[in-house]
């Protein structure tokens, strides 16, 4: 799950790792003027207004501005809230204190996938894209893998002291939050844990942005009051609770297979001939028949879908099953979109069998071969614009 | 000679007991597995399939001697403890089904395994196989044929359709591996490349990718090296058209920012001397082209 930068700051201070204290306003809080004359008699001037989008880019994109005074304040509030960033609306804005930025470092912790091990990344390069300062400083950027079970404190010292001994007051704060910043990473099962800028003002370091990414498959672990304010459809909310692996897209063709590889296949499948998916859904292995049906409303439920291609290579999961559930679905409620039913595998003759009676009722075809199954439903649904 | 495993190889099942790890058991023992015992905390003393359930690895070790390869089929908030356990017991191939163990437990196996010289197989993968010889995991029995293919792949239903198609087209595998979908896993391409490339049956290699990590890109010179000795190498990249930032089913595909698109991964492959194809049904006419063009030159 990907944090928003004001939950991650609650985190810092959570760990004792010194931030800006905000205050977050939600859209619907925008035309309340009562509560926002209230709210800026409490702000001392200027202040930050920083949109609350999960993408990167947002300064850039006039997401984050400073206001001088209440006239200010409310002509960038309706601004903000009327943009969008890389196609995700704003509907929180963070409000933080000025501060005046001596020098900017970039800290982070980051599970890498090739060496499977912890990585500390440090630069006294901060406020820019990382990626950016890898290729044109590549000598002012300190990694540290971290090989043993355990973070020792001289480790996160060497790599400090290795891009940075200008001021060794300094570094000691610096080093410091690092070690809070590991806490942090570590007991929230985090893939990401950055902190850019961390800034140097008035003697002090502080953290001015958060990006805290954690492990789906650590959810347990992770704080509830977190999970709400994550960014999903309501029919990506639905299939949570459904249990359910969603991914909602644009297009208008859904998509159900069995395993994460064959769905986004049959997805490229579905683009290779012309067609647009509207979702992602794998049933995953061994899938019962009720689950199906579950998928089948599920995916119907979104009004921009107009066909369906479900592609099952039965394995642990049985084509018959499979089809009962689509039987299901269909037997309880009428809908109007073409259907295409590609069976391979796990008896796989009484799937079809079952789906034999679909064909009286709807625009119906059952293949064997998931490339045709695409071109199929790809110009069934082209036929009906 | 599989890369892996034979039929000699002596197989562990850690949650033996439990309905994934009965179920897959019965399967692998259908195959001809040598399945010597099996682990299940305070089950021991049971059989499965006349097969001895012990209470710990250390337990079964004692008893049955030393243990060439565990496949493990615990609940994932415990998977990572089994699989640190049967790497400190003396077992140097872990093969991990389980899907869902979080990263940062797996920062600590992988601990354990540069620290004892283990391999691990996945995890949230569908094992390997030595077609003919031993399957370790749950790829479907029937889909397995003995043959010249190697296959290494990051996605379990379409590795089952490849091999399928495989076995139709006669071409048949020589042995299997499923990496797994995870963000974290043991072996990854190129160590499986390399064991093809010393492998005296395979003579092609299929392999399957998907967006995310650079796992691809990374085997890339091993590619060449399979080129150069005359084994042709057909890729698949699946998830071509996945949005960034969104995870698709495997919690390892996810495109973020630069690293994980498929574009790059398709140009390194190419470069490296890969058929990269669109569509999987055109993998076994593929394979039979290259290794006729392969013969002319000879």
């Amino acid at each position: 799950m990907n944090l928003y930068e004001y939950q991650g700051k609650k985190l810092f201070q959570k760990y004792g790792i010194p931030t800006t204290q905000g205050i977050v306003i939600n859209k619907d809080q925008e035309n309340d003027y009562i509560y926002l004359q209230e709210l800026m008699q409490g702000l001392s001037f200027p202040v930050v207004l920083k949109a609350q989008v999960k993408v990167g880019g947002r300064g850039k994109a006039g997401g984050i501005k400073i206001a001088k005074n209440n006239e200010e304040f409310m002509k960038y509030t309706k601004q903000i809230f009327s943009m969008e960033i890389k196609g995700v609306k704003v509907n929180k804005i963070l409000i933080d204190q000025y501060v005046e930025i001596e020098k900017e470092f970039y800290m982070s912790f980051i599970i890498d996938r090739t060496s499977s091990k912890t990585v500390f990344i440090f630069s006294p390069v901060g406020g820019v894209d990382i990626e950016e300062v890898a290729e044109k400083q590549p000598e002012k950027i300190s990694k540290k893998y971290l090989d043993e079970l355990d973070l020792f404190d001289f480790q996160i010292r060497e790599a400090i002291l290795s891009v940075y001994n200008e001021n060794l007051d300094h570094a000691k704060k610096i080093e410091s939050v690092a070690l809070k910043l590991y806490k942090l990473y570590k007991e929230n099962h985090c893939i990401l844990a950055e902190i850019n800028p961390l800034i140097i003002s008035k003697n002090e370091v502080l953290a001015l942005d958060s990006k805290i990414i954690t492990d789906d498959n650590a959810f347990y672990y992770i704080d509830d009051e977190l999970e709400e304010d994550e960014e999903r459809s309501v029919l990506e909310e639905e299939a949570k609770k459904q249990g359910l692996a969603y991914v909602e897209l644009n297009g208008n063709i859904g998509i159900i297979g069995n395993g994460a590889g064959l769905v986004m296949y049959t997805i490229d499948l579905v683009n290779l001939y012309g067609g647009k998916a509207a979702n992602f859904l794998d049933i995953g292995g061994g899938a019962r028949a009720d689950k199906v049906k579950q998928s089948v409303q599920l995916v119907l439920k979104n009004p921009n879908v107009k066909g369906l291609f479900i592609n099952i290579f039965g394995g642990i999961t049985r084509c018959d099953e499979v089809a009962n559930g689509i039987i299901e679905a269909y037997e309880e409620k009428r809908y109007d979109v073409p259907l295409v039913v590609r069976l391979q595998g796990t008896n796989y003759e009484e799937g079809k069998r079952i789906l034999e009676k679909l064909k009286e009722k709807i625009n119906f075809e059952l293949t064997e071969s998931a490339e045709k199954g695409a071109e199929m439903i790809v110009s069934f649904v082209r036929n009906r614009e | 000679m599989g890369i892996l495993v034979d039929k000699t190889t002596k197989v562990l099942v850690q949650g033996i007991t439990g309905k994934e790890g009965s179920f897959h058991t019965q399967r692998m023992l259908e195959y001809g597995t040598n399945i010597v015992a099996g682990v299940t905390p305070y089950k021991g003393g049971q059989n499965f399939q006349n097969i001895p359930v012990f209470n710990t690895v250390s337990e079964a070790v004692k008893k049955i001697g030393p243990i060439d390869a565990s496949v493990i089929f615990v609940p994932p908030t415990l998977a990572a403890q089994s699989i640190i356990e049967a790497c400190l017991n003396g077992i140097k191939l872990i093969v991990v089904i389980t899907e869902g163990i979080p990263q940062h437990d797996m920062l600590k196996v992988h601990y354990y395994l540069r620290k004892y010289g283990c391999k691990m197989v996945g995890p949230n993968c569908p094992g390997l196989a030595t077609a003919g010889q031993s399957k370790i995991g749950i790829i479907p029995n029937s889909v397995l044929e003995p043959g010249i293919v190697g296959l290494v792949s990051r996605s379990g239903t379409i590795s089952y359709e490849i091999l399928k198609l495989l076995k139709d087209s006669g071409l048949g595998q020589s042995s299997v591996v499923g990496l797994g979908g995870d963000p974290l896993i043991g072996l990854r391409f190129k160590d499986v490349l390399e064991m093809f490339l010393e492998d005296e049956q395979t003579q092609a290699v299929v392999m399957v990718g998907e967006i995310g990590g650079s796992d691809e890109e990374d085997a890339a010179p091993v590619v060449s090296k399979l080129i150069k000795k005359n084994k042709p190498v057909i890729a698949f990249i699946a998830g071509r058209n996945a949005p960034e930032g969104k995870r698709m089913g495997h919690a390892g595909a996810i495109i973020m920012g630069k690293s994980g698109k498929p574009e790059y991964k398709i140009q390194k492959l190419q470069e490296a001397g890969a058929i990269v194809v669109d569509t999987i049904n055109v993998i076994p006419k593929t394979i039979l082209q290259e290794l006729s063009k392969i013969n002319v030159g000879k």
